[in-house]
């Protein structure tokens, strides 16, 4: 697997200081990689890839290029919200509800329609819409997770996060740089997918790449982390991508201007708020 | 005293070499391969083609097929919609199957209490209340991408399952077939279906596809059988029978393989050719054997190899003059502009030159090496059936004709004003549906189809929309546009992204009152917002006739069968529709299989005009050439022409149109019945130069002519009269009327053609060029 295309760039620490801090690192992080569960290893991949800090801010660009290689983009600004108080992996704390708040920017003619979602880890989410043009409000069913997200090659479960709960792990593999985890899920009616491969990087746990296989053992979807960046000291993918063989589409998705603990309140991820979107947390 | 020698031990080598070419040749036969896809029948430069190919290409390559199911009871029956869904899920899984959409799983967009969801209908309401299937009745009908598509008011037991098959255009494989049989297991499992039916261009050309792979195990065994048994019945020797088939052999082999090496694999009318080639080299290898033999009868001192020498030197003219007539016939059809018929043309002409280069040159060969030291027993047998032959046509060209010329004369010109009257009524169009037997199964589908009020053909309206679909000027056209069309009577339905989209504003706005004109005040955000909606939602259906940047599209109209013409004139007026609603912006092409078929036979009565001019001037210049006389040539033309006329004339009376199988009658007869003429009037004036009078050289040319003559024309009419067999309308017509021509032209050449020379010659001592 190549993983050239992976840069984590850092933010200018003390050398020195650094460099024995990473040594330190270093050091408890093979002692305690070589006690980690295939569980301990998917609860601290799935906190860093959604469950960072008590809340944050992203703008995302999606490239969506379909088979015939017709490109057309997709902006929007997330608020998350974490519910849990604490970020901390013991008895899998950090884990637990979340709000999240879409707002389009890109195409024009969708600018200020938002999308609002209260994902549950045990039940279906609650999901809203907002359509500035007839000024409606309208809830969503939100019973397939395994569907198009505004279009793109991701799915709404790609953007918010499986439950973590739904599938069963194993961890197949531990190589130089990954820990490389099979995925089967409970439920194998509920998905289109056989399982997938999840290969994490051992130093920051993100999911540098996910391969879907169907029934036949064929690959035929591949999510790719295609650039991670430390920010507020938290690693963070700031591109990524997700390519259907099936259909030949690949998106592409570029996440900027990325802000941990803005101190979003609860109140946000309402529907006044989608009628009025707080334009003090939406930056152009 | 026989005094002929042994051939010559070279020749032995010749002989085996062509042996080994035959071998050689049929080697490429192994590959034969059948192609009936759609593309066969275009040039890669069609501009119709051009524009099919760019809509599969933006939109996506499938086409519908529409199975019309009917069941005992109630389609909202529980019962039956979850054998339906489970149907649906079948064939869906099915190869070459991209989408399924049934009445059990067609999806709709719903708010309520459970939210915002494209979900299907069937399971919105629960089969416990009362009245979910008048609820689920009225869901179908108020959605109006489904009324009449997946539903009609009027039928409580009858509905559809609308396939996207992935119809691949240059599939020639049989794929289709498959397709069609696996779908019919997948139904024969249906407990609660009583009865369906399969239409659409995929069932279609499904059908002309197992039709012409019968078609190819039928003609051409039976052919070679007839001409094996006429070859013994004429020749009564295997050494003959041996060379006939030999040469026939070499010239199918090697035309065919030509073809699968040059890449070209057979189609439902190239299957003709082997069989073709197989009857015309039978014919013209007869002249030759016969006369060889006539030839060794009358000088039996001289050896085999002189002899065969001679029979090459006295009839390479009249053979080369029926070779280019008959390829001229073969390749007028390059007018047809029909790819398949003018590959017909060109092989079939190929393969007939390169009959005479080896009747030329192998044939007197071959004689030369299988009756060195041999004479034909039948020389001894003064009561043999050729004798009995040639004593009755005799009496025939006498009796009848040289003493009636004048009421011979009469009954033709009769007969033929009345088959030609019909010329008056003759039409062309191909429908296609009208080639299969009444009794198919295919048109007992298509009547079914008609019966239940469901459409059987769609074509589509690739829009190209500069503003998107969200622009109100845009939306409104095309809405406009839309409403129109689907007041033409042969409209059955039209779907569009536009039902899509009302569909999703319906549900959105979820207001009690509203009504299609809702949408007349929105400006363009609310449509991007309502469309992006669907994109949300995932509304599938909207994505199949619309692209995501909502730029490019399609509009879907369903219709009943129709046949070219009335395509033509379903294109013709929904294209004045195009210009009257849709401004520059939008820019909207009509395509589909339908109008491909439909825009394929524009050219019927023109090229069917153009290849008789060619022919004429052929045979006229080929009759000049054998005669040296421009009024034996304009009469050997009339002896031709009259009988042709006349049977397309009869075709028209008989209410048969000119189709793409009909098309090619006319030229193919007239280049095969030129052949006898050609030989009869060159031994006519053979005769008259030797200074017999018309009425001599008219009995001495029918003794020499009139049995091989009979029998290479009996033997092509019964050789085509097999293509009766094919299921297949235009082959069979093709068969029978060519038969029938050829068969006619015999009786011209034998009774019309001496009559017309007896009535203007008898009296006359002296005609141009010719000493009395």
């Amino acid at each position: 697997m190549n993983h050239e295309h992976i840069r984590i760039k850092e933010k200018p620490v003390y050398q020195c200081f650094g460099l024995i801090t990473a040594c330190l690192l270093f050091t408890s992080t093979q002692a305690t990689a070589s006690q980690l569960s295939a569980d301990d290893i998917v609860h601290r991949a799935n906190k860093v890839a959604y469950y960072e800090a008590q809340d944050g801010r992203a703008q995302i660009k999606m490239t969506i290029t379909d088979d015939k290689n017709r490109t057309r983009i997709r902006q929007m600004i997330i608020l998350r919200k974490d519910i849990p108080k604490t970020d901390a992996l013991e008895n899998n704390a950090y884990l637990g509800e979340q709000k999240l708040y879409v707002y389009f920017t890109h195409p024009a003619d969708v600018n200020e329609m938002s999308f609002l979602v209260w994902k549950r880890v045990n039940a279906d989410d609650d999901r809203w819409l907002y359509l500035p043009a007839l000024d409606l409000a309208r809830r969503i069913a939100a019973t397939d997770k395994r569907t198009s997200f505004v279009g793109s090659d991701f799915y709404y479960e790609d953007i918010s996060g499986r439950n973590i709960y739904e599938d069963n792990y194993e961890l197949i593999e531990i190589t130089e740089n990954y820990y490389v985890i099979k995925n089967t899920p409970n439920v194998p009616s509920s998905v289109e997918f056989d399982h997938y491969m999840m290969h994490i990087h051992k130093d920051t746990f993100i999911p540098v790449q996910i391969d879907y296989f169907n029934a036949e053992g064929d690959i035929y979807r591949i999510s790719k982390t295609l650039r991670v960046e430390t920010i507020q000291g938290r690693p963070t993918v700031t591109k990524g991508s997700m390519e259907d063989l099936k259909t030949g589409g690949k998106t592409v998705m570029e996440i900027n201007d990325v802000e941990y603990d803005i101190g979003l309140s609860d109140n946000i991820f309402s529907e006044r708020y989608m009628r009025n979107p707080p334009q003090n947390f939406l930056y152009e | 005293m026989n005094h002929v020698t042994r051939s010559n031990p070279p020749y032995k080598l010749r002989v085996i070499i062509f042996y080994i070419f035959i071998l050689l040749a049929s080697v490429g036969l192994i590959k034969w391969q059948l192609n009936n896809s759609m593309e066969i029948w275009f040039y890669d430069n069609d501009s119709q083609l051009t524009a099919h190919k760019k809509t599969l290409d933006e939109i996506g390559e499938w086409e519908w097929l529409i199975v019309i199911l009917e069941t005992k009871n109630n389609i909202y029956n529980p019962d039956f919609l979850d054998e339906l869904y489970k149907l649906s899920n079948q064939v869906e899984s099915l190869d070459n199957v991209r989408k399924v959409i049934s009445i059990a799983n067609a999806r709709s967009t719903f708010s309520d209490d459970k939210g915002l969801e494209y979900r299907i209908l069937y399971n919105n309401y629960p089969t416990t209340d009362e009245s979910y299937d008048e609820k689920l009745r009225q869901s179908l009908l108020n959605n109006p991408i489904y009324i009449d598509s997946l539903i009609r008011e009027e039928h409580e037991n009858i509905t559809t399952l609308l396939i996207q098959d992935a119809n691949e255009f240059d599939d020639g494989g049989p794929g289709r077939v498959n397709l069609i049989e696996n779908i019919k297991e997948v139904m024969d499992g249906g407990q609660h279906i009583t009865n369906y039916s399969i239409v659409g261009t995929t069932a279609l050309n499904a059908t002309l596809n197992t039709y012409s792979l019968r078609d190819i195990f039928t003609f051409y065994p039976l052919v070679f059988i007839i001409c094996i048994l006429f070859g013994w019945w004429v020749f009564g020797n295997w050494r003959d029978l041996t060379i006939a088939l030999s040469f026939v052999l070499a010239v199918v082999s090697t035309t065919v393989s030509s073809m699968v090496y040059g890449g070209i694999a057979l189609n439902m009318v190239t299957v003709m050719l082997p069989a073709i080639l197989t009857a015309l080299s039978m014919a013209s290898v007869v002249h030759l054997i016969t006369y060889f033999h006539q030839m060794q009868k009358s000088r039996p001192d001289d050896s085999s190899n002189i002899i065969a020498k001679q029979v090459v030197r006295d009839l390479w003219a009249p053979c080369l003059g029926s070779a280019l007539t008959t390829m001229a016939g073969f390749t007028a059809l390059v007018f047809t502009g029909i790819v398949p018929v003018i590959q017909l043309g060109l092989f079939a002409a190929a393969g007939i030159f390169l009959g005479f280069l080896l009747n030329m040159g192998i044939i007197p060969l071959l004689l030369a090496y299988f009756w060195s030291g041999k004479t034909h027993r039948y020389h001894a047998m003064p009561r043999s059936l050729s004798t009995y032959a040639n004593h009755g046509l005799t009496n025939v060209a006498s009796g009848i004709v040289t003493k009636n010329t004048w009421p011979t004369i009469f009954i033709f010109s009769v007969i033929a004003t009345i088959g030609m009257a019909g010329l008056n009524f003759l039409k062309a169009d191909s429908s296609y549906l009208m080639m299969f037997n009444e009794d198919s199964e295919i048109r007992n589908a298509y009547n079914h189809a008609e019966q239940s009020g469901f459409a059987a053909s769609s074509l589509r309206i690739l829009l190209e929309m500069e503003n998107g679909l969200e622009d109100p000027a845009t939306f409104f056209a095309l809405d406009k546009l839309q409403q129109a069309i689907d007041k033409l009577p042969q409209v059955t339905k039209i779907v569009s992204p536009l039902d899509g989209f009302k569909e999703i504003d319906r549900a959105v706005s979820k207001n009690e009152d509203w009504s299609e004109e809702n949408y007349l005040s929105y400006e363009r955000e609310t449509f991007a917002q309502i469309l992006f909606v669907g994109e949300l939602s995932n509304n599938d259906d909207l994505r199949d006739m619309l692209l995501p940047d909502n730029k490019i599209g399609q509009f879907f109209v369903f219709t009943d069968y129709m046949a070219n013409s009335e395509a033509r004139e379903l294109v013709a007026e929904i294209e004045k529709l195009i210009s009257i609603h849709l401004p520059a912006e939008i820019k909207a092409s009509i395509t589909g299989i339908p109008v491909l078929w439909a825009n394929m036979d524009r050219q019927l009565f023109s090229s069917q005009i153009a290849g008789l001019s060619i022919m004429v001037v052929v045979i006229l210049a080929t009759l000049m050439v054998a005669t040296r006389s421009l009024p034996l040539s304009i009469i050997g033309l009339v002896a031709n022409l009259l009988p042709i006329l006349t049977i397309i004339g009869l075709m028209s009376w008989l209410d048969i149109k000119l189709d793409i199988g009909t098309t090619i009658i006319g030229g193919i007869a007239l280049g095969m019945a030129v052949d006898d003429t050609i030989h009869f009037l060159t031994h006519y004036v053979r005769s008259r130069d030797k200074g017999m009078n018309t009425q001599d050289a008219l009995i001495a040319t029918v003794k020499l002519t009139g049995v091989p003559i009979v029998l290479t024309s009996v033997l092509i009419a019964v050789c085509f009269s097999v293509m009766v067999l094919s299921q297949f309308s235009p082959t069979s017509y093709f068969g029978v009327f060519t038969s029938a021509a050829i068969l006619l032209a015999l009786i011209t050449d034998l009774l019309l053609l001496p009559a017309i020379l007896m009535a203007f010659y008898h009296k006359k001592q002296r005609f141009e060029g010719v000493q009395v």
